[in-house]
């Protein structure tokens, strides 16, 4: 049997429709069409889909990538495309195109040319990250540092009750550094009790003025000074009209 | 521009079976509104041996090997 090729005279409106005519019996072996999106509503798939007689669909067919609004792209199907050869990056995940599907799930075994296994740069505008559960489940682990760079604050907001942030290290020490200040800052909810420093272990707790000059105060609401003991441990301030007393 | 693969479903059409190219939403399915298509071209193995006669505004056959 002769092989035909149907071919379109004309730019049409999705959904373009070829009905076939009284006599008309054939099998498709491929098809193609270019897929204008420039002034599409949203992202789209571009579907070949098979209809009965009476209009009910029994194939719809699509790449697993969807077109952006306003992407275009040239679009060929084929009962078996699994051999062939799409863009020069292969079957996977594409540039300039919205990727879409049912999951990601990304596994490296080498190093890039940045020296990461994963390295994801947007110099264009900021990388973000949205997910309706988890991003980072709490089952995951990270092998090596794990280093977060912000261009301005890092914020960590879970809906975890009011222990939002748990930093947790069984091995070593838990570290905050800052260049500047470091503050821990309990707000005025309705949640805890202020803040806590709790040491269960044997060392206790230790406060160290490691600069010279440097005081260790306690203050009152106003901000003035209740306590004060210097780095050298010379002098202290009890507030002004309180006595010191030792209750023992 | 990109060029996408996709399977297509093995199947025998009759007469007023259709063929449709639509653009769908990948969230709803819903019909997405201002997609153009061109270059429309069907290979297709004739077996009633009559597509070469098709008229059909829209289409023009051309007889393969």
């Amino acid at each position: 049997m002769a092989t035909v090729i149907i071919e379109a005279q004309q730019n049409a409106d999705t959904p373009y429709t070829y009905t076939l005519t009284g006599a008309q019996t054939f099998r498709p072996e491929s098809a193609f069409a270019h897929f204008d999106g420039t002034g599409a509503s949203g992202p789209f798939l571009a579907c070949l889909t098979f209809k009965s007689i009476d209009g009910k669909i029994f194939s719809r067919t699509f790449p697993s990538t969807a077109i952006a609004a306003g992407g275009v792209a040239d679009v060929s199907y084929a009962p078996f495309p699994g051999g062939l050869i799409q863009n020069a990056g292969g079957s996977g995940i594409q540039f300039d195109t919205l990727n879409v599907g049912g999951w990601l799930d990304i596994d490296t075994t080498g190093t890039g040319p940045s020296g990461e296994g994963v390295n994801v740069v947007a110099t264009g505008n900021d990388a973000t990250y949205s997910a309706a559960h988890t991003f980072i489940n709490g089952t995951d682990s990270f092998d090596g540092a794990v280093t977060i760079t912000g261009k301005a604050n890092v914020v960590v907001t879970t809906t975890n009750g009011p222990r939002f942030l748990e930093l947790t290290d069984d091995a070593d020490s838990v570290v905050l550094s800052s260049d500047n200040a470091l503050n821990l800052i309990s707000g005025a909810g309705n949640f805890g009790n202020g803040v806590n420093i709790v040491s269960e272990n044997v060392n206790g707790i230790t406060l160290q003025l490691a600069s010279a000059g440097a005081t260790l105060e306690i203050t009152d609401s106003n901000g003035q000074p209740i306590l004060t003991v210097n780095e050298d441990g010379t002098s202290y301030l009890i507030k002004t009209g309180q006595a010191w007393v030792a209750s023992l | 521009m990109a060029e996408l693969l996709s399977t297509m479903a093995e199947v025998t059409l009759g007469p007023g079976y259709q063929i449709v190219f639509e653009a769908i939403d990948p969230t709803t399915g819903a019909p997405v509104s201002g997609v153009v298509v061109s270059e429309i071209a069907i290979g297709a193995e004739d077996i009633s041996g009559t597509s070469s006669a098709d008229q059909s505004p829209n289409a023009l056959l051309v007889p393969g090997s």
